[in-house]
């Protein structure tokens, strides 16, 4: 993958395997292109040059929205929630496929309200799994930012098959206790539902123990990877992170 | 209290009211989901007119029909929808695409407002009638079909406006909370980057939204023509100004505000410059021994004065005040 802003080269031939139900963590210094690999595998930005294979699929043409409806989830590392929406509506927005999505079927009730019956359950069920039911009636202004986030990784959890899920910082700006808590429902999801997740976390000592494979990148090149407690000992990582 | 005017300048004016609402909504649209302020939006409205006019050529030249507040506003909203989705997909989304920012997407509809004014005209001055010799210039309001109502008679098109704006505004209402589509849209206005990421189509949502937009020009333009002593597309330069004010005073922001914004401006343009005239022409004036002289030309002083009184008190317009505040106030009072 190759990405460059003018002069700056954002990502130099930067090749990765993010393997199949796995967590993967991807770290690196501020500025080592992290961000815009998040980007692009998500379709916000197109690569100059490269390709995104998704579950063998290349989707490297495909816009976000349709990316999405591959399986290709995304979170922000500022929790962005619709703030008109309380919590079980945003969890339940996420579900793709509804058949009164239509300008002309939305009309009809009979069409879409089954669908609709079971995506309210899902959400429901699914910020239980997250332990954010007692929330289900806040709007996001009346949530702390941890329970943003946890409410971040219940809506990754509504598509029907999540194929990988793009978490960009989750426990950024939350105490520890509860990113601990966010690591381990990621790591309930990852474990019962099989989904694969690709984790951007600048708090290594807390993520280390939940991931299970690791990407380091710096100057916009993958530097290291492999077993996470390998690759943060890998001297490059750690000289990176100290000149850097 | 000589100087009210009658029933049928009350009735022309909320009309006019009323096609400014619809107008001033649709430009809150296109500009709350793409961020782009139209100049063009008054002359897309103009091809409704044009419709109108064709139609009175080519059906109705017999004379007024009721026939006529159906064709000519269903047909207009969907060839003025059609050409603003060409704007947009052909013109507005490459440039924006490019990088282009709100000020250089705000000229280029500048451009395109000019190019529809030139094709319109060159329309009106080259399709040759058929029943009647001149398009261009033709007065339609002989076609309005008149009602005698309250012991004035009024023109059918002053009756038809503030229901169509209703019923339109009604019918967007629905889709935009009944309707999945609409609920896409909404997210997309609220936040287009998350909308997009949980799998809506916020380019299909912008498409629509033009669509909506023109469409809802189409019919006031349509409508309104009725009122215009002549049908000429020059006439959307002053038009535009009055939409852009009600969408201001609205707050630009909102798009119901926009129609309350335009219905506001609008009512102030006519029904307040027509009270104000014969308030001085009748009243002061020969009072004073000052001389009289029509105020009528006037009535876009009315409209930008109100932008900028509006803007001094409540910067974000109608729709950013705390009527919620003012309404306990009043309720505390009483």
């Amino acid at each position: 993958m190759v990405k460059n802003f003018g002069a700056l080269k954002a990502l130099d031939r930067v090749n990765m395997e993010i393997p199949r139900g796995k967590i993967t963590l991807l770290i690196g210094p501020n500025g080592s292109g992290k961000t815009t690999l998040m980007n692009i595998i998500s379709g916000v930005y197109k690569p100059d040059a490269g390709k995104i294979i998704l579950d063998g699929e290349d989707v490297t043409n495909l816009d976000t929205h349709e990316r999405f409806r591959k399986g290709l989830v995304r979170n922000f590392q500022i929790p962005r929630l619709f703030q008109g929406l309380i919590t079980l509506e945003n969890v339940a927005f996420a579900r793709y496929g509804n058949p009164g999505e239509g300008v002309i079927s939305g009309t009809m009730k009979r069409r879409w309200f089954k669908f609709e019956y079971e995506t309210l359950k899902r959400a429901a069920e699914t910020i239980t799994f997250t332990k954010i039911r007692h929330l289900w009636d806040k709007k996001p202004s009346e949530l702390s930012g941890g329970q943003m986030k946890l409410l971040e990784v219940a809506r990754s959890l509504m598509p029907d098959e999540p194929k990988i899920v793009l978490m960009d910082e989750p426990t950024s700006g939350v105490n520890p206790v509860l990113a601990h808590e966010i690591f381990q429902r990621i790591r309930d999801v990852n474990r019962k539902r099989r989904v694969t997740f690709l984790v951007v976390e600048h708090r290594l000592d807390i993520a280390v123990g939940y991931v299970d494979y690791a990407y380091a990148m710096a100057f916009g090149k993958v530097i290291a990877h492999g077993e996470p407690e390998a690759v943060l000992n890998d001297p490059r990582v750690i000289e990176s992170y100290l000149g850097g | 209290m000589g100087f009210l005017p009658n029933g049928t300048f009350v009735m022309a004016s909320i009309a006019y009211a009323s096609a400014l609402g619809l107008l001033s909504m649709g430009l809150s649209l296109t500009f709350v989901t793409t961020r782009i302020a139209n100049f063009a939006h008054a002359t897309i409205g103009m091809i409704g007119a044009f419709v109108l006019t064709l139609l009175v050529d080519r059906v109705y030249y017999t004379g007024p029909s009721y026939q006529i507040f159906i064709t000519a506003p269903v047909l207009s909203f969907l060839l003025a929808g059609a050409f603003a989705v060409f704007m947009y997909i052909v013109i507005m989304k490459p440039l924006a695409d490019r990088g282009n920012g709100v000020t250089e997407l705000m000229i280029a509809t500048f451009a395109v407002d000019i190019i529809l004014i030139n094709i319109l005209s060159y329309l009106l001055n080259a399709i040759r009638g058929v029943h009647i010799p001149k398009l261009i210039g033709l007065n339609v309001s002989s076609w309005d079909a008149r009602i005698h109502c309250c012991g004035v008679i009024l023109q059918a098109s002053y009756i038809v406006l503030p229901i169509a704006a209703i019923l339109l505004t009604l019918a967007f209402h629905f889709f935009l909370t009944k309707t999945k589509f609409g609920v896409a849209m909404r997210a997309t206005i609220e936040n287009p980057d998350l909308a997009e990421v949980m799998g809506v189509n916020t380019n299909m949502v912008y498409t629509v939204s033009w669509f909506i937009s023109g469409g809802l020009a189409g019919v006031a333009g349509s409508l309104l023509a009725f009122s215009l002593k002549d049908t000429s597309p020059n006439d959307s330069a002053l038009i535009i100004v009055s939409v852009f004010a009600g969408s201001i005073v609205g707050g630009l922001s909102h798009v119901y505000w926009g129609l309350i914004g335009g219905f506001i401006v609008g009512l102030m343009e006519k029904l307040g410059t027509g009270l104000l005239d014969n308030f001085y022409n009748q009243l002061l004036a020969p009072a004073l021994g000052w001389t009289s002289f029509s105020m009528i030309n006037y009535e876009k002083l009315m409209s930008l004065g109100l932008v900028v009184v509006i803007l001094l008190f409540a910067p974000e317009g109608l729709a950013g005040v705390d009527w919620g505040k003012y309404l306990r106030k009043i309720k505390r009072r009483w």
